[in-house]
This record gives structure tokens, C-alpha cells and sequence, in this order.
């Protein structure tokens, strides 16, 4: 499980700045449940974006999509779909799903929207039916 | 320079039914702005952050929402999550830099009364003072 946090406004603003079309990229995996990056933050996002730009007298196409993970090359190919309508992906996913994306993309702008802020595992079922908070393995970045 | 705002108000079915009666005809006797365009919504709990924003993106100079009283809400708490989706926008709007002032929420009471008016004259005001969008 990974938790994220959107990155400051303003700093994504600064990102996209020159970007003419903009697809904001959500991830319907771990983000979607911590409330960072599913669809609807993605859509909000989106909305920000364009308003931003607007106010900083700059005009982009900006429309949002969503893959199930950003994490998985099976779906990281029906990026596919927006071929040709964009020149940067802002992606929502945590930080393994938009490295994923640019490693696989080397041709394409991909920027990260989010902070990820905590991931953890448990190592076994038992220990989640315990819940024995020794036996989970957390790691804070 | 005074100017007349765009202003968008959505308000729950059971708030705004008394006050939209008769084409709202009663509403306007009570000095309701009509530059105050209302979109009704089966409960304020239904409003998305997205929704809101969308009408700056619109062209809305301000937003407003009216819902049940937060002790009274006819779906428990739809007007909660109402109040917790535009203190949202309103934290959005600070980090664009832009007057958060520009969306508020009330909670007023089903029925007609001057309340619901005196919120839209309210936010009418307050727009007027800020100016116009900056989007
Ligand atoms: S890309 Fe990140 S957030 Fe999305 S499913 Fe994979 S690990 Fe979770």
C-alpha cells in the first residue's frame, strides 16, 4: 500500500508551463484509496490546471485519462488510446508508477503530481488478522 | 469600478423547494439578486470539488452552496460533506493565489425566508467588493 500527497500547485504549474496539450494521467490502484491520484483528484487537478494557466494568461488543452496501475507494463500500454492528443502526461500515480511510465516512454514529457509520502507491507495474512503492528514491515521516505 | 458578478449558487432540493415555487416568483418579490443563477441539487452531498470549480471555469466571479442545516440535513450528512468540498475549493482557490472568499457555504433551513435571500444579496456584496474572476 502507498500513500502520496499532491504536489504544491504551483510548482505543478511551473512544470507544465510551456505544455500546449496535457493529459492528466490518474491511477486507479493504491492512489485512488488514499484520495491522491484516482480519478477524481485526477479530474480536479485537471480543473486546476486549467484554471492556473488562465490565470497566468497561458492556454492549454488539458483533459484527463486513467489506467488501472502505472505500475504494470499490461496497462501502461493503453496510454496508447491518447496517442497524438498530448505533449506531456501529469501523472497521479505514486512515484514507482511515474518513473515506470517515463522509463517505458523515453519520448514523452512525464511529470509527477504527486509526493509519496509512506509505503508498507504485511508480510502475512496471520499478522493482519492479529494485527500485530511489529510483524508489518513499514518503510517512511 | 462596480461591475454585476456572475454568481452560482447550488442548494439542495429540500432547502431551495419553498423558495423555487411558483418560478421562484415569490423570490424575487423578496429582492432576490438575478444575477444569482441557482442549479438545485438532489442533495448538497452529491456536490463534487470538480463541480464547483468547473463553474469558475465557467465564468463564475463566485460560488455558493446552501444546504440543510448541519443538524437537520434530510440525508444526515450531505450538507457536511458539502461544507468539507468548499473549504476544499477554498484552499484550492488560496494556492492559485485567488480571494477564497469567492465560495462559501450556508446552512439555512428548509422553507421560504429571508435567509436564503439575504445569503445571495450577501455573496452578491462580497463579489462586487472583490471584482471580477481573475480566471
Ligand atoms: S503506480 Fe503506484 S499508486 Fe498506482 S498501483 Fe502502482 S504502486 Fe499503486
Amino acid at each position: 500500500m502507498i500513500v502520496a500527497e499532491r504536489k504544491p500547485l504551483a510548482e505543478i504549474l511551473e512544470m507544465v508551463k510551456d505544455c500546449k496539450k496535457i493529459l492528466v494521467l490518474a491511477c486507479r490502484g493504491c492512489v485512488t484509496v488514499c484520495s491522491a491520484g484516482g480519478e477524481r483528484e485526477a479530474e480536479i487537478l485537471g480543473s486546476l490546471i486549467r484554471l492556473g494557466m488562465k490565470k497566468n494568461g497561458r492556454t492549454a488543452e488539458v483533459f484527463e485519462g486513467s489506467l488501472v496501475r502505472q505500475c504494470d507494463r499490461e496497462y501502461v500500454d493503453a496510454i496508447d488510446q491518447w496517442k497524438g492528443q498530448y505533449d506531456a502526461i501529469v501523472s497521479t500515480a505514486c512515484g514507482v508508477g511515474v518513473n515506470f511510465i517515463a522509463n517505458l516512454r523515453p519520448a514523452d514529457n512525464v511529470f509527477p503530481a504527486l509526493n509519496t509520502t509512506f509505503l508498507a507491507v504485511r508480510p502475512s495474512r496471520a499478522s493482519r488478522a492479529n494485527s500485530v503492528p511489529a510483524a508489518v514491515t513499514v518503510f517512511s521516505i | 469600478m462596480s461591475f454585476i458578478p456572475d454568481i452560482r449558487l447550488f442548494s439542495c432540493h429540500y432547502t431551495s423547494q419553498q423558495s423555487c415555487a411558483h418560478e421562484g416568483k415569490e423570490l424575487q418579490e423578496l429582492g432576490f439578486p438575478e444575477n444569482v443563477r441557482l442549479t438545485r441539487v438532489p442533495c448538497t452531498g452529491k456536490l463534487e470539488v470538480a463541480t464547483l470549480l468547473k463553474a469558475f471555469e465557467d465564468g463564475a466571479d463566485g460560488v455558493y452552496v446552501v444546504g440543510c442545516p448541519t443538524d437537520g440535513c434530510h440525508n444526515v450528512e450531505g450538507s457536511q460533506r458539502a461544507a468539507k468540498r468548499v473549504a476544499a475549493v477554498r484552499d484550492a482557490l488560496q494556492e492559485l493565489d485567488v480571494e477564497p472568499e469567492r465560495v462559501n457555504m450556508y446552512h439555512l433551513p428548509r422553507g421560504l425566508h429571508p435567509q436564503f435571500v439575504d445569503a445571495a444579496n450577501e455573496m452578491n456584496q462580497r463579489i462586487e467588493k472583490i471584482g471580477p474572476s481573475p480566471f
